[in-house]
């Protein structure tokens, strides 16, 4: 495998190089090493000199795709992981990036990251959108093959049993946000909890106020959430942050038939309104 | 004083404090996936490990995450009869409590509700068995290896554990224990100085740094470029103190309550009149640095940062506070007339 | 060594003044303790501020907006912008509010003794001016100054702040007032424009043996003392009040500080030369 990640991280850094000479983009937004540390850390480059930094590795845990937020204006290059790519057409969809500011080197056939249990439920392992890709595709069947269903014990569980689950993980919960700060998807100017007129729930770590804020973030999710295990990865506390959002999207295949991020001018699943709906719903 | 002991003597020993104390000390706690190492109060002396840093510090026993405050239940809580013995705490977390006692001892206001835990908690420091690859304490001026700041101070060499008393006080815990032989003590803990290694990172910033050079210095955005900002660093550092009040809406006799704040959350310094002195990252990880390497040091004179290299290991992103300093030292050192010691 | 808890001591509303139309929405509210011990022993000095707790909502910090002079009772001035601004303008005669302080380092009340004044006022930024206006107006300590001269700006008529007081305050002895608006208006007799552009002719800006308090919007904090640096006047004579975002209000919760400075207990109060000295975040 490290034979395979050398490669692909040779071939990112030709085409970082190739970016920044013929000065298609401003900055390259990638994946590299700390100068203290092993960990795979997200690094921004602007030198053509210094994209050696970059590199690929099944410890690529940090989630690249929101920083594009950050540079909406700007001309930017993206190492993308195939859930970022869907993060992309998310943001692109709801008109927070233009395209052709955009150039996006996805990863293809991405054997997951280690230690994030979304990547074993993952079912898009190739980019949905780019413009460069490395790496060998993985076919349907592969990617079917390599499938698991993380949350069996919890799906057979009865409501008791998962409550206390549930509460069990929360407790420990210390507010930090990093799961939120870490979500693609959660860019509101003003979260909800620190909404202070009106004023909904408590800084504190009690937990009917920890719930409270995991329940009504996964519920913010549903339709938006791509499942990439962002979340779970960035909490310091290894809380199951995932279950919730994950129970979201996979309501949301079952139900809706919906991915969300699979095209950059896909609909929403719970933000648009069609005059054909079945259910009238409140226009009764 | 110093005493020295054997595994068995050492469990009797704690064993015998847990009696007439409530001992605290580092356990493993399976947490979802993973485990994790918290200082929590004991049963059973093996309940306790001391081979790795704690992922947590001991700062809840002194500043918990959130607290009523009521004068009369802290003191209830927290008596003299009954006091916590913190035990297997390294010299980083030692340090830490320095600048709690700056800030929340500071005479002007002192703070009545830490002032009583810390006057009822003792502290048994533990000599740091081997360096981990974010700690950068040495870099800081504070020794891994002991700490005046603690009570007692236990050293491991190969199979015996040395104790030794730091003040009066802490000599009545240890006084029935075997004598230990200086002399032998010393060669060992000089043996252990000379083969700990030190940190690839290096600081050589003369503090407290500069307040208006690095202020204002174009170096803040790139640094904090990747930051999410979140909380995780300033929840783990044992040093952050940041604090908001809340009340809780089911509590009828609104009792007033403290709660960890951060200074790298948005809302922060937010004016209700929706102005905000700090509205970008940049200014907020320059507020963070700055406090700890230059604010901090100039109000109180050591550092608010201690190298135990949490926020480093914690961080989702892998932010690492020592690139931060390198880059703030290099840029320094280009403008001139700073600042760096041999 | 003092303890702080952190505790606030109740306090009854005794009267609420809407000062201005509903648009600005100021009400000074003058509030009485309710333990008579505190009430006789609570002191405070001109510029110093107090933190007001609503039960079950927040607190948030106030400068002192009567003289400590007056003793039977203590007045502050709030602009409805946020949530627990809003509590308070909820509030009703009778009604009880938590008072904590007195925090902040007030005015140089001792170094302006013997020396003339010159108050300029910009809105809301008036009433952290008024404890101290009142305390050197006072009948009993007039004399320990000396000549005194307001300039009070607002935007328009709607918002002038304190009418009541304008008689006392004209009527002093040795002591001038003036008001300014933003643009002119009808049956406004006074002057118009920008507090900064009238220093030079309005009032009698001395080089020496005088002190300048300034207090109100920051762009006018700017503007005011940027032209009073032009006029050559020394900055260790140019005196403001800053506004922070504040928790605790003794320098421990790590909000109101800029550079190694606290707002709460270094300030509020600062003069230029101070404020040069330290780094832009406020």
């Amino acid at each position: 495998m490290e034979a395979y990640y050398k490669e692909i991280t040779d071939k990112i850094q030709k085409i970082a190089y190739k970016l920044l000479d013929e000065g298609k983009v401003d900055k390259i937004i990638g994946f590299g090493k700390g100068e203290f540390t092993d960990e795979v850390t997200p690094v921004f480059i602007v030198n053509k000199e210094n994209v050696d930094k970059l590199l690929f590795s099944e410890k690529a845990t940090p989630f690249l795709a929101k920083y594009l937020l950050n540079y909406k204006d700007e001309k930017v290059a993206i190492t993308a992981k195939p859930c970022e790519t869907r993060a992309i057409n998310s943001y692109l969809s709801e008109n927070l990036l233009q395209r052709e500011n955009l150039i996006i080197i996805g990863i293809n056939g991405c054997r997951g990251i280690e230690g994030n249990t979304a990547c074993k439920e993952c079912d898009v392992r190739n980019p949905v959108i780019s413009d460069y890709t490395v790496g060998e595709e993985l076919s349907d069947e592969e990617v079917s093959s390599m499938i698991t269903n993380v949350y069996e014990d919890l799906e057979n569980m009865n409501p008791e049993e998962r409550n206390e689950y549930f509460q069990n993980e929360f407790e420990r919960c210390t507010r930090c946000y990093a799961c939120r700060e870490a979500c693609p998807v959660c860019y509101c100017e003003e979260c909800f909890t620190d909404s202070n007129q009106p004023f909904w729930l408590d800084s504190s770590t009690q937990l009917k106020d920890t719930f409270t804020f995991h329940l009504m973030r996964s519920i913010h999710m549903a339709g938006r959430c791509i499942n990439c295990g962002a979340c779970e990865m960035a909490c310091p506390e290894n809380i199951d942050v995932r279950a919730l959002s994950a129970k979201m999207y996979r309501a949301g295949e079952e139900i809706f038939d919906y991915k969300p991020g699979m095209d950059p001018e896909q609909k929403t699943l719970l933000a648009e309104y069609d005059v054909n709906d079945q259910e009238k719903g409140f226009l009764d | 004083m110093l005493k020295v002991m054997n595994e068995k003597e050492l469990k009797q020993f704690i064993d015998k404090l847990n009696n007439d104390y409530k001992v605290a000390a580092p356990v493993k706690k399976q947490q979802g996936k993973q485990e994790i190492l918290e200082y929590d109060y004991i049963e059973e002396f093996e309940e306790i490990h001391l081979e790795e840093q704690p992922d947590k510090s001991p700062k809840e026993f002194f500043l918990p995450q959130n607290e009523v405050l009521d004068p009369e239940a802290i003191a209830k809580s927290n008596p003299e009869e009954n006091k916590t013995i913190i035990f297997g705490v390294r010299s980083c977390d030692i340090e830490a409590l320095r600048v709690f006692d700056d800030v929340f001892l500071d005479d002007t206001y002192v703070d009545p509700y830490y002032e009583k835990r810390r006057d009822n908690t003792i502290i048994i420091g533990y000599s740091c068995p081997h360096r981990e690859p974010t700690c950068f304490c040495d870099q800081l001026g504070i020794s891994p290896h002991e700490n005046k700041l603690a009570d007692l101070y236990l050293y491991k060499f190969d199979d015996k554990y040395w104790i030794k008393s730091i003040n009066e006080d802490s000599e009545k815990l240890i006084k029935d224990l075997a004598d230990g032989d200086e002399d032998l003590f010393d060669e060992k803990l000089k043996n252990k100085k000379d083969n700990f290694g030190e940190s690839d990172f290096k600081f050589n910033m003369e503090t407290p740094i500069p307040e208006e050079k690095a202020f204002n210095a174009p170096i803040w955005d790139d640094i904090a470029e990747k930051c999410l900002g979140c909380g995780v660093c300033t929840y783990y550092c044992p040093t952050c103190f940041c604090f908001n009040f809340f009340f809780d809406e089911d509590d009828k006799e609104n009792q007033k309550y403290r709660s960890w704040d951060s200074c790298m959350f948005s809302l922060f310094t937010k004016h209700a009149s929706g102005h905000n002195p700090r509205e970008t990252q940049g200014q907020r990880w320059r507020q963070r640095l700055m406090h700890k390497f230059s604010y901090h040091p100039q109000n109180y004179g050591g550092l608010s940062c201690v190298g135990c290299g949490r926020c480093v290991k914690k961080c989702p992103v892998t932010l690492d506070i020592r690139e931060a300093l390198k880059s703030t030292e290099e840029y320094l050192k280009d403008e001139g007339g700073a600042v760096v010691e041999d | 060594m003092k303890t702080e808890t952190l505790l606030d001591h109740k306090a009854e509303i005794i009267k609420i003044t809407q000062e201005t139309g509903v648009n600005l929405n100021i009400k000074t509210f003058r509030y009485r303790f309710l333990d008579e011990e505190i009430r006789k022993n609570f002191t405070f000095r001109p510029g110093q501020f107090m933190m007001v707790t609503i039960d079950g909502i927040g607190e948030a910090p106030f400068g002192f907006a009567s003289s400590p002079t007056q003793k039977d009772y203590i007045e502050l001035s709030v602009k409805n912008v946020g949530l627990v601004t809003n509590a308070i303008h909820n509030l009703k005669v009778g009604d009880i509010i938590g008072v904590r302080g007195p925090y902040g380092n007030g005015f140089p009340v001792e170094e302006t003794i013997g020396k003339n004044i010159v108050f300029i006022g910009g809105g809301i930024g008036l009433a952290p001016l008024r404890s101290l206006i009142n305390y050197v107006l006072d009948e009993e300590k007039r004399k320990q100054f000396g000549n005194v001269q307001l300039l009070n700006a607002f935007r328009s008529p709607d918002d002038l702040i304190f009418k009541y007081d304008y008689d006392k305050w004209e009527n002093s002895p040795d002591t001038i007032v003036k008001y300014t608006i933003d643009e002119p208006c009808e049956k406004w007799d006074y002057c118009v424009g920008f507090p900064h552009t009238l220093l030079k002719d309005e009032l009698n800006c001395e080089l020496q043996n005088t002190k300048y308090f300034t207090c109100g919007p920051p762009i006018m904090i700017k503007f005011v003392t940027e032209e009073l640096k032009n006029l050559n006047i020394d900055p260790a004579d140019i005196i403001t009040t800053l506004e922070m975002r504040m928790s605790c209000g003794v320098g421990k919760c790590g909000k109101c500080n800029i550079g190694h400075y606290y707002v709460c207990k270094d300030g509020p109060v600062f003069t230029l030369e101070q404020l040069g000295e330290m780094p832009d975040e406020y």
